[in-house]
Order: C-alpha cells, then sequence, then structure tokens
C-alpha cells in the first residue's frame, strides 16, 4: 500500500460528503446580499435617527438653558389707561407701566424691572408720522416689560428724526443682541454556539473503557492513554450506538427531511410573537413649531398675544388695551411604560406592535390662585400671571406604537439595534394651563387640545446581556408629534417632543 | 460544467442567479465547513459567512479557474476565521508544541462511509482537526498552514501525525465494531 493512501481515500470520502443547510441559511445570505440595494434606505434611516437624535440634545438643551418671560404686557392703543395700570395690577409688583414722563430723552428710555430684556415693538401712530418698526423680542427674562408706545407715540418728542433715529438705534441693538444670542444658541445647539459540543463530544463522550484503553474527553479534548488491544466489549458497542444515533441525526442529501434537525432554530424564525416590556425615563418638551428648528426666529409667546387691543375694560380683572405674554414653558420629566409583541420578519428585522402610557410634562411659572369664577369667565378658577409659583403641566396619552427594529450589528459581535416607527396616542387627560392675553390669566381648558397624535420615533438599543436569549435592550430614545398640540391658544403651533433612555425584555420563550 | 453564465448572471446581482448558485455549492460546501467545526449550527454560520463572501468578491474570480475550488478556498478561510474568533474554538486551538510522534506507517482501507468518516474527523481535538483537514483534504503543505495558522512547520507536522494517528486508530475501532454487528446479525 502506497504511502498516500490514507490521505486520498480521506479525500474522496470528503468530497462525497454532501449536507443540505437550513432554509434559514439562504435567507440571511439573500439578505445580506439585497444590502447593497437597501443603502440609500439604511442611509435615510440613519439621516432620520440623527435628525431626532439632534432634536434630543436641543431638548435636552432647552432644560438646561433658556431663559424666562413672564408676563409681559404690551400697551397699544390707550394711552389714558397707563397711569391707572400699575394700580390696576398691584397683585403683581413686576409689572409696570412708564408714563410718557419718565421717559427723558425724548421718549427712548423704556424702563424695564430687571433693566434687561425689554420688549421691542413700538408701534407709533400714524399721527407721529413714524412708521410702525417691527422688532424682535429679545431672549425672556423674569422681566416684566410693559411698553406705552401710544403714550411715546403721543409725546411731542417723538416727532422730531433725531428721535426716530434713536428709538431706531435702540431696536437696532435689541435686534443685534438678540440675533447674537440665538446664533448662539442655534451654534450651541447644533452643537454559541452550542448543541454543537455535545453534538460532538457525546459521541465519543464518555470515557471509554476497553481492556487496555481509555479515551478520556478533556472537555473537548481527547488523549489516547493507551493501545487498544484485546476483545471489543459490551460497553463499546453501545458506544458504537450512540455514534450511529448521532449519525443518523446529520441531515445529509439523502436523509434530510425538512424540518426533522432544525425545529431549535426555527423557533426563532418568522411566524412567532414573542411578548416583552418596556420602560422608558427622560425629557419631553412642548417646542414651537417643528421642535423649534422651523420657524425658530419668532417667539410664539409674542406673536400669539400681541393681539389688538381692546378698548373697553372688563370686569374680571382684564386690562383694556393691554397684551400679556405668558410665560416661558419648560422641559419636563416624562416616561413610558408598555407592553409590545415583537415578530421576526426577517433575519435582522423585528416587527414590535404594543401599548404603552405615556406621561410628558412641562413647566411654567404662574401667579396666585384665584378661585372664583366671577373675575374670570372661562373657568371657576384661574391662576394670575407672575412669577409666585412653578406650575407643572401634565399629559396623560394612551400609545399604540407599530415600529421595526434592525439588528445593526454583525452576527458575533454585542448586538445593537435601530428602532424606528410611528405611533398614535391618545391624549386621555391633562391638567395643563391655557393663557388668555387679555387679561393675563392661566386656566385650564382642555378642550383645545387635539386628542389624537401622530408620532415618529427612533432609538437606539444595545444588548446589556450579549446573545442571551432574551437580552435586556437600553438605549436612547426619541419621539416627536407630528400634530399639533392645540387647535388654539397657548399650545398652538406646539409639537410634543420626548427623549430618554428606554430598556426593552422580552418575557417570551425564544 | 461551464458556470460562466451563472457567474455572469450573479455579477448582474439576479437573485434567481445567486440562488442557483447557493443551492448547486451549498450542500458540498457545508461539508467542508462541517469538518473544521463541532455543529451543524456552526457550520451553517461559517457557510452563511463564506457564501455572502462569495457574492460579495465574486468579481474577482476568473473564469479560467475552477469555481468550486475557488468558493472552497473561501469556505476554508471563513471556517478558519470562524475558529479564531469564536471563544469556544479559540481557546481549543492550542498548538503546544509536542515532540514529533512518529509517523504511522499503518494505511487501513477506509470502510466507513462519508458521515462516519467526518464525524469521527470532528471528535478529535480541534488543533488536530483543523490541521488534518487543511493538509490531509484540502492539500496544503506544513509551510502553508503554519503561516495560515501562525505557527511553525514543525509544529503543524506533528500535530498532524499526532492526529493521523489518533484518527487511524478509531477507524480500526470503528471498523471492528461494525464487523461485530454483523458477526452478532445486527
Amino acid at each position: 500500500m502506497k504511502e498516500n493512501n490514507f490521505e486520498k481515500q480521506v479525500q474522496q470520502k470528503m468530497d462525497e460528503l454532501k449536507l443540505n443547510p437550513s432554509e434559514e441559511v439562504w435567507q440571511k445570505v439573500s439578505v445580506a446580499i439585497a444590502k447593497g440595494k437597501n443603502v440609500r434606505r439604511i442611509f435615510a434611516i440613519v439621516f432620520l435617527f440623527l435628525l431626532l437624535i439632534s432634536s434630543g440634545i436641543f431638548i435636552t438643551w432647552n432644560l438646561t438653558s433658556g431663559g424666562k418671560i413672564n408676563n409681559a404686557v404690551l400697551e397699544k392703543n390707550n394711552p389714558a389707561k397707563t397711569n391707572n395700570l400699575n394700580n390696576q395690577r398691584t397683585d403683581n409688583n413686576k409689572q409696570k407701566i412708564d408714563d410718557a414722563s419718565d421717559i427723558p430723552e425724548s421718549g427712548k428710555k423704556i424702563k424695564a424691572d430687571n433693566n434687561m430684556n425689554i420688549l421691542k415693538q413700538i408701534p407709533l401712530t400714524k399721527k407721529t408720522g413714524i412708521q410702525q418698526k417691527t422688532t424682535l423680542i429679545p431672549e425672556p427674562s423674569n422681566t416684566i416689560n410693559r411698553i406705552p408706545a401710544e403714550t411715546q407715540a403721543n409725546n411731542k418728542n417723538f416727532k422730531n428724526d433725531t428721535q426716530e433715529k434713536k428709538i431706531a438705534a435702540i431696536n437696532k441693538t435689541n435686534i443685534t443682541n438678540y440675533n447674537t444670542r440665538r446664533k448662539l444658541k442655534v451654534l450651541i445647539s447644533h452643537a454559541v454556539p452550542g448543541g454543537s459540543a455535545n453534538e460532538t463530544s457525546s459521541v465519543i463522550n464518555d470515557t471509554v473503557k476497553t481492556n487496555g484503553a481509555v479515551i478520556i474527553p478533556f472537555i473537548n479534548d481527547v488523549a489516547i492513554i493507551n493501545q487498544v488491544t484485546g476483545s471489543v466489549s459490551r460497553e463499546k458497542i453501545e458506544i458504537k450506538d450512540q455514534v450511529k444515533d448521532k449519525l443518523a441525526a446529520i441531515p445529509t442529501t439523502d436523509n434530510k427531511k425538512a424540518g426533522e434537525v432544525k425545529k431549535p432554530m426555527q423557533a426563532k424564525q418568522k411566524g412567532e410573537w414573542d411578548m416583552g416590556i418596556n420602560f422608558s425615563l427622560g425629557v419631553a418638551a412642548t417646542q414651537n413649531a417643528y421642535l423649534g428648528i422651523i420657524g425658530f426666529g419668532g417667539n410664539d409667546e409674542f406673536k400669539s398675544y400681541s393681539s389688538p387691543a381692546q378698548s373697553t375694560s372688563g370686569n374680571s380683572g382684564q386690562v383694556s388695551g393691554i397684551s400679556f405674554i405668558p410665560s416661558k414653558i419648560k422641559t419636563g420629566p416624562g416616561f413610558v411604560l408598555g407592553v409590545f409583541l415583537e415578530k421576526s420578519i426577517s433575519p435582522k428585522t423585528n416587527f414590535i406592535v404594543g401599548l404603552n402610557y405615556k406621561k410628558y410634562s412641562s413647566a411654567m411659572m404662574i401667579g396666585n390662585r384665584v378661585d372664583s369664577s366671577n373675575n374670570f369667565s372661562r373657568a371657576n378658577f384661574f391662576y394670575r400671571s407672575g412669577n409666585q409659583r412653578s406650575y407643572k403641566n401634565n399629559f396623560h396619552f394612551i400609545e399604540l406604537p407599530l415600529a421595526l427594529r434592525f439588528k445593526l450589528s454583525k452576527q458575533n459581535r454585542l448586538p445593537f439595534y435601530l428602532n424606528t416607527g410611528v405611533s398614535i396616542s391618545q391624549l386621555i387627560g391633562s391638567d395643563a394651563l391655557q393663557f388668555e392675553s387679555q387679561s393675563g390669566n392661566y386656566y385650564s381648558d382642555n378642550s383645545v387640545f387635539n386628542k389624537t397624535q401622530v408620532s415618529i420615533s427612533a432609538g437606539l438599543l444595545f444588548s446589556l446581556s450579549g446573545h442571551a436569549k432574551n437580552p435586556i435592550l437600553l438605549g436612547p430614545d426619541v419621539n416627536f408629534s407630528l400634530n399639533k398640540m392645540a387647535k388654539s391658544g397657548l399650545y398652538d403651533n406646539r409639537h410634543y417632543s420626548y427623549f430618554g433612555i428606554q430598556v426593552r425584555k422580552s418575557i417570551g420563550k425564544k | 460544467m461551464d458556470y460562466t453564465l451563472l457567474v455572469k448572471e450573479c455579477l448582474k446581482k439576479k437573485p434567481a442567479a445567486q440562488q442557483q448558485l447557493y443551492e448547486h455549492f451549498a450542500p458540498a460546501m457545508l461539508g467542508v465547513c462541517y469538518r473544521y467545526t463541532k455543529s451543524l449550527h456552526d457550520a451553517e454560520d461559517v457557510l452563511q459567512e463564506g457564501f455572502i463572501k462569495v457574492y460579495l468578491h465574486l468579481s474577482k474570480y476568473r473564469a479560467t479557474g475552477n469555481l468550486d475550488g475557488w468558493i472552497r478556498r473561501i469556505m476554508v478561510t471563513t471556517a478558519l476565521n470562524y475558529l479564531k474568533k469564536n471563544k469556544r474554538y479559540r481557546e481549543e486551538l492550542v498548538f503546544a508544541e509536542i515532540p514529533l510522534h512518529p509517523v504511522s506507517d499503518s494505511n487501513p482501507i477506509i470502510q466507513l462511509d462519508a458521515k462516519e468518516l467526518s464525524e469521527l474527523i470532528r471528535q478529535l481535538p480541534t488543533g488536530y482537526q483543523t490541521i488534518f483537514n487543511l493538509y490531509a483534504i484540502e492539500g496544503y503543505t506544513h509551510v502553508e498552514i503554519g503561516e495560515m495558522l501562525g505557527i511553525s512547520e514543525g509544529t503543524s507536522k506533528s500535530q498532524y501525525s499526532r492526529a493521523r494517528h489518533l484518527l487511524i486508530e478509531w477507524i480500526d475501532r470503528y471498523s471492528s465494531f461494525s464487523k461485530l454487528e454483523q458477526y452478532e446479525g445486527k
């Protein structure tokens, strides 16, 4: 016999070895090679995710920065009443108005409580011959600012060009200051394997004792201690049977029946729903326009409430001709708690449907509570404008999320996922306050809210327990509502947004 | 068999051709992967990674070459990478410097079928199994094996010698089982 006969025989035998792979392999391969076609989609998803993450950072930034604007009042057409304003609103010691006599140097100076953040819309009447100027509102502060524009307009000091230039200079300075702050803000804000072992080792796994021969498995290693000698015992035959059983289990092209061997793996495949729970804790916000990015240049509070003056004085503490500006609505804590059902629709994609309860909140500064409907027709009680206390607006929702979860990591690395989806939520309760600009009162009225909200969401999830069957997934989560919060009022042109950290855990069998 | 047309179709990213190529080669390639791993599941993982590489690098395949051999080399390389990456295998893939075992003169006639023989090869310790596969079946030299596994040529030789000795012994014993069975009329 030639030297290399053994190797040749082995080669020939091994060339005959053909095993049928499970269908799952081709599915995974086809998905992987189709990836190239889906590059654009992936880029779109990643872009969306980055956008939402940016918005999350923006919201978080808002939580830690941002001043306050409270109860600013703009007077337009009623100079006669301006002297009375201080008396009428004595409950709010931060509201002052200066009449024309308080304005030295041709009415240029406008007083404010904290000598900062002066409202800068000074409407001048046609009578003065000075064109109305639209000016921007600077960063809000705690100050209350009222501008006796008409008073100023009536002041003869406003008539000459020099004065006009001075006013323009003030406005320009404020615009510059505002723009600088805005730019800064914008800049900152953009700133197994298994089975196997048994399968293998058990074939000749046990210690095989023969007459003088012992094969000892050291984990998977096998060492021959002695040479095989002597006759074959019954023990050997049992081992032989075990080997045969194992060999029979190998799915070859000859004997493989569909689904015979791969049952444990198929449990992970399509068609089965896994249940789980999810919890997220984070920061909720009610942002102007779309995340405060589109339409960012204006200050919504001011725009919405610098309404034309009323000529009549009401009986409810309203001040005719005065428009109040609501306090700044700040971000607040929020959380989401729910259950979900998850189904694998491809090797790397899961479809998720769930049911959540979520609570968002925001905070604002308000004045004292008044428990009398006589003073205010809209509600039985209301709050004055002011800085006396912080009020927390709560929004309670029931949410139905629909999402896709994409596995981003490669086969054997620590798994992480991208979650994207939409959700429909129903506002089931709220104690959020509305604001009436004429009276400066805060009151509760849920009828103006859009009860049904459609949101988009995205999140990254990292496995905390590696490749465990039911891993705990943790990661950032962003949600943004596409609908406006309310049809009108304080929350018109605002959207819910949320940035948090979520934890998900499947509890079903896999 | 001429695979030129099939390869061209695959290069055009036609799913039907890609699947045809897979279905044609997958059974044999799973046999290759199976020999290098300890479980069918792992073998399928290797097969999957290997085929993804095949499609990714198919443009590098020269039509003059043997497609079967080209795919097989990819599978072998993928299997070796899998063993190195996977902790369970990596820990067993230790090539101790052992004295060169006298090469056995024994050249038994293998009366086992392919399944039985492959199962015995897979019972070898991972290091032995890998070197035996590379040398005896794939036909790599000990120098090449040394480069592939980062070991010396001598280590490869001695490990192979041990593996061969062990396998022949097991084949003998297994064959004797079969004879006993026949004798007992099983």
